[in-house]
């Protein structure tokens, strides 16, 4: 059976995109292929910066959907009496070409079978240009004459099935069966048959497959760092991976120079080992995030004077291009050198007051304000936490001091570096290690999985900047909606609650929104509808955490039902009941919850008053028990849910053998009452009537 | 190769694919793009090419001639061709050829880098060339200008020509190119850097420029009364390096700039609305 090959070849697609552009490809290839009819035995899509491949292994079209089946009119409309077609009829088969031989007589309808006139090539030329030129990409242009969108020029294109070429055109080109060959050492290369097309483009120095360019990219980086005695440094500093799923490692650079090369080669080169007195971080942001290239380290993660530099195509020219690659990394690191030194002249408790020329942001005043904001909060935190007075001077300092690096001209150039440059002008101007650190830390987590701040100093400064800006952003309504989300709030909000439930504060989000409001009140009043919203947003994010924590909708109901509500707590309640799902005990548990959160509602309102003399057995014994379980140390969750749990026996029993709504007033408000104490010892742990049973 | 051979070299490259060698602005920009060149003429219906340097003044870069990268006022070598053709990425790379380039020993690839500017209404999308690493060329398809939709699209080649002359020659200071066989680029504009700089970063009066932006901006106002295309968008550009010396002054704070990139882009936008209805009224293609 004949495959199928298409190429769409495009100028340089920014690499950024082609990852989710060639996931699309294949699921919109093989759907449109699929609804038409096609069968294939594999399916992949393929691209380079210049080209966008579709690759349908041993498609053959289903000859039997070539026929689409018409629903006519009814028998007694089609026919006369003596069934003779009536003018009806004729008219339908008239309209759809079909003759009287073809009818075919059906509960009470007649239908009739059309074969479909297109050609398998004439379906693929059809189905072919939508799923290409509509894959999404986040921005798209114009060129020459204008009448096209796409995401950059198209320039030419190639359809081949088996070895019949199928034309049509898209985006301004016309398919042929020729590819292109590496810009600088292929040219045109003629496609006969699909099966040839990534070995023909290999020898002419493409690799159309991602996953080979990966490849060929870190062996040899490997090799060349090797021969040094080094290894490449790839991931960024100080933000491994922790080992949580679904948390991506950092690979960026290696994803970026897959999509932007289409025949990497590696090559070497060296720098002056004096820049290695800059900040580690200062090299690598500039190698990576501004020339491309690749630091590389020894096994303690020091940095060696060389890196990695790439060039596209075959691996000619090497002194060449490894002397501009020095050359452009020797500019930046002169330009950085002569930054880190500028920016030395002035201590960084000095630069606080410069913050006053940043805006935090147009209606919500300086950075210089921020500071002092951040300062005092952090403060309060550590008295609700109770820290030492040590420790609330070290998170004070750290806050004051957490963005005046914005001011320096090192993070003006490379602001990927802010809390870095803060850390080392810091540790320079002689503050105290845990400061120094604190503000480095305060940024983290950035995602999802980045390590959390390892001192006091930086996990206070970094919540205090959160409840701050989130406070802030609430009170002048600027919170995100839908997918839209400028201040990166929903971020600020995850950070916030990722230190509050790994580092277990004991903080609840109420106190916490309480805290914020009164930090921002002079700048911008939150309303008591805005603390509400601000309160629902972060409960929000926080089901959220605990999903991606493995919980499931309806624990996390259930844990996060009690009010205060702490994020602490309520993560490790669902773990607990997670824990219990299936149980008999637990279900019990869910199934009383249900039943008097049900009571509660049809009873109306009744006097609260439990009477013990004249009560039956069953209703003593859940008295007793209940009284038993309030005067039990429900300190922690494990503590509560295992008091709760123990409730089980007596509850059960109860509701098998007690009526509630007796006929006796005084009975009824005695029964309501001790349930109505029942569902308030759990509701102190969570929502049992949440959980699915 | 020397800075002036380059410039005549690529200047002859582009005058023989159609370009008109147009002359630099006679006014203080702060890139070729505002030269009327490329501003106007990209804006409406007809087809344009052309080629010119354009030195280009951006006081908050200026390093007193202390830095061997960064400069007061550097020089652009700007490429307009409208519609942009289909083979214009290859007639750009045969343009790195034409100056001795031999493209299969050096690495050149396009990287995405998308260019806007708030202050002219104006946003491309498109690459920064690089060459072994360096960027050398910002390449951009304009899709709007003064806030209005493009149609057809211009291609705007801007070439860094220190950059690119610094590479050819091998020289890590920019002040030590070499302009033709004698002279070095420093003895050409060591003095005028620093004083430039002198002058935009210690001696402007910037209550003084405060007053010359808003006289700037009554004056183009005036112009666009009288519907004087040209006068008030000349009057936009001294606004523009009025700013840019404010900005070098650390004269603004962060809501100013907003406000006077806004005051600015109304000048812009209404000047090319003008020119417009005029095109449009001129005669038919």
């Amino acid at each position: 059976m004949p495959d199928l090959l298409f190429e769409l070849g495009v100028e340089e697609i920014p690499a950024r995109f082609l990852s989710t552009a060639t996931v699309e490809l294949a699921e919109r290839g093989g759907k449109a292929l699929e609804d038409a009819g096609f069968h294939f035995s594999d399916l992949t899509a393929w691209s380079t910066p210049r080209r966008l491949t579709l690759f349908a292994k041993e498609l053959c079209f289903d000859e039997s959907r070539a026929y689409t089946r018409k629903k006519g009119p009814s028998e007694k409309v089609a026919f006369t009496a003596d069934d003779q077609p009536t003018p009806a009829l004729l008219g339908f088969l008239r309209k759809e070409g079909a003759t009287l031989q073809q009818v075919q007589r059906e509960d009470g309808y007649i239908y009739i079978n059309k074969k479909s006139e297109k050609t398998p090539a004439q379906l693929l030329a059809e189905l072919l240009p939508p799923v290409a030129a509509n894959l999404p990409f986040p921005k798209l242009m114009r060129w020459g004459e204008g009448d096209f969108l796409y995401v950059r020029p198209a320039r030419w294109a190639l359809c081949l099935y088996g070895d019949e070429h199928i034309p049509f055109s898209l985006l301004g080109v016309e398919t042929g069966v020729i590819s292109q060959g590496h810009r600088f050492f292929g040219g045109p290369v003629t496609i006969g048959h699909p099966a040839e097309y990534a070995g023909k483009l290999e020898e002419a120095f493409v690799l159309v497959d991602p996953a080979a360019r990966r490849a060929r990219l870190e062996a040899e980086s490997a090799r060349l760092a090797a021969e040094v005695g080094g290894s490449p440094y790839w991931a960024p500093l100080g933000q491994g991976p922790t080992g949580r799923p679904k948390v991506p490692t950092p690979e960026g650079l290696v994803e970026e120079l897959v999509h932007l090369l289409e025949y990497p080669t590696a090559f070497r080169g060296s720098f002056d080992s004096a820049y290695l007195d800059l900040p580690p971080e200062v090299l690598t942001t500039v190698m990576r995030h501004h020339q491309k290239q690749v630091p590389i380290s020894d096994g303690e993660g020091r940095l060696l004077p060389y890196f990695l530099c790439f060039r596209d195509g075959p691996p000619v020219g090497e002194g060449i291009v490894v002397r501009g690659n020095e050359q452009a990394l020797r500019g930046r690191l002169e330009d950085a050198r002569l930054f880190f030194r500028l920016d030395q002249a002035k201590p960084l408790a000095d630069r606080v007051a410069d913050l006053s020329g940043i805006k935090f942001h147009e209606k919500l005043g300086s950075m210089a304000q921020k500071a002092k904001r951040l300062e005092s909060l952090a403060g309060r935190l550590a008295t609700q936490l109770q820290l030492p007075p040590e420790e609330q001077r070290r998170a004070k300092r750290a806050a004051l001091l957490a963005k005046a690096d914005l001011t320096t001209a090192m993070v003006s150039e490379l602001p990927e570096l802010q809390g870095i440059m803060g850390r080392e002008y810091a540790r320079l101007a002689g503050e105290e290690p845990d400061i120094v650190q604190g503000i480095a830390e305060h940024y983290q987590p950035r995602s999802l999985g980045e390590e959390l701040p390892a001192t006091w100093a930086g996990t206070l400064a970094g919540l205090a900047d959160r409840l701050d800006t989130l406070a802030a952003f609430f009170a002048k309504n600027m919170e995100p909606s839908g997918s839209a989300d400028p201040f990166a709030l929903r971020r600020a909000a995850q950070g916030l609650l990722a230190i509050l439930v790994e580092k277990e504060l004991p903080l609840s989000l109420e106190e916490l929104v309480t805290m914020g409001a009164e930090t921002v009140s002079k700048l911008a009043p939150l309303s008591a509808e805005g603390k509400s919203r601000l309160l629902s947003f972060l409960t929000g994010r926080l089901r959220f955490l605990l999903e991606e924590r493995g919980a499931s909708f309806e624990v996390i109901s259930c844990a996060i039902g009690a009010s205060p509500l702490l994020p602490a707590q309520a993560a490790l309640k669902a773990e607990l009941v997670s824990a219990q799902l299936g149980m008999t005990e637990l279900i019990a548990l869910a199934l009383s919850a249900k039943r008097i959160k049900n009571i509660g509602k049809s009873a109306g309102p009744f006097r609260r008053h439990i009477v013990e003399l004249g009560m039956e057995e069953a209703e003593a014994a859940l008295y007793s028990a209940l009284r038993w379980a309030q005067r039990e140390d429900r300190d922690t969750p494990q503590a509560s849910l295992a008091v709760l749990l123990a409730l089980t026996p007596q509850v059960s029993q109860f509701f098998d053998r007690v009526l509630v709504m007796a006929e006796e007033k005084v009975r009824r408000e005695s029964r309501l009452s001790l349930l109505a104490e029942l569902g308030e010892l759990y509701g102190a742990f969570g929502d049992f009537s949440a959980l699915p049973y | 190769m020397f800075l002036q051979d380059l410039i005549l070299t690529l200047e002859q490259y582009w005058a023989r694919r159609g370009c008109v060698i147009e002359q630099p602005y006679d006014m203080e920009v702060g890139a070729g793009t505002m030269h009327p060149a490329t501003f106007f003429r990209v804006l409406g219906l007809r087809p344009w090419r052309t080629v010119y340097v354009q030195p280009s003044r951006r006081p908050a870069d200026g390093r007193f001639a202390e830095n061997p990268y960064r400069l007061f006022r550097h020089t652009q070598l700007q490429v307009i061709l409208k519609p942009s053709p289909p083979d214009v990425q290859e007639i750009y790379l045969e343009s790195l050829r034409a100056i001795g380039l031999d493209l299969r020993q050096h690495d050149v690839h396009f990287e995405e880098d998308n260019w806007e500017s708030p202050t002219l209404g104006a946003w491309g999308t498109g690459w920064q060339v690089t060459l072994d690493g360096l960027e050398i060329t910002q390449f951009t398809y304009f899709q709007q200008a003064g806030g209005f939709d493009l149609k057809p699209i211009a291609a705007e080649l801007t070439y860094g020509l220190e950059r690119l002359a610094m590479y050819l020659q091998g020289v890590s200071n920019v002040f030590d190119l070499a302009w033709n066989e004698g002279i070095r680029y420093g003895e050409i504009s060591r003095d005028a850097e620093v004083e430039s700089c002198q002058y935009a970063f210690r001696v402007a009066e910037t209550s003084r420029l405060w007053q010359l932006f808003s006289l700037y901006e009554e004056e183009a106002g005036h112009c666009l009364k009288e519907k004087l295309v040209l006068p008030s968008y000349e009057y936009g550009l001294k606004m523009s390096h009025t700013f840019n010396l404010l900005d070098a002054r650390g004269a603004t704070s962060v809501a100013q700039r907003t406000e006077l990139i806004a005051r600015m882009r109304e000048v812009v936008r209404q000047s090319a609305r003008l020119y417009l209805e005029r095109e449009n009224a001129g005669p038919a293609l």
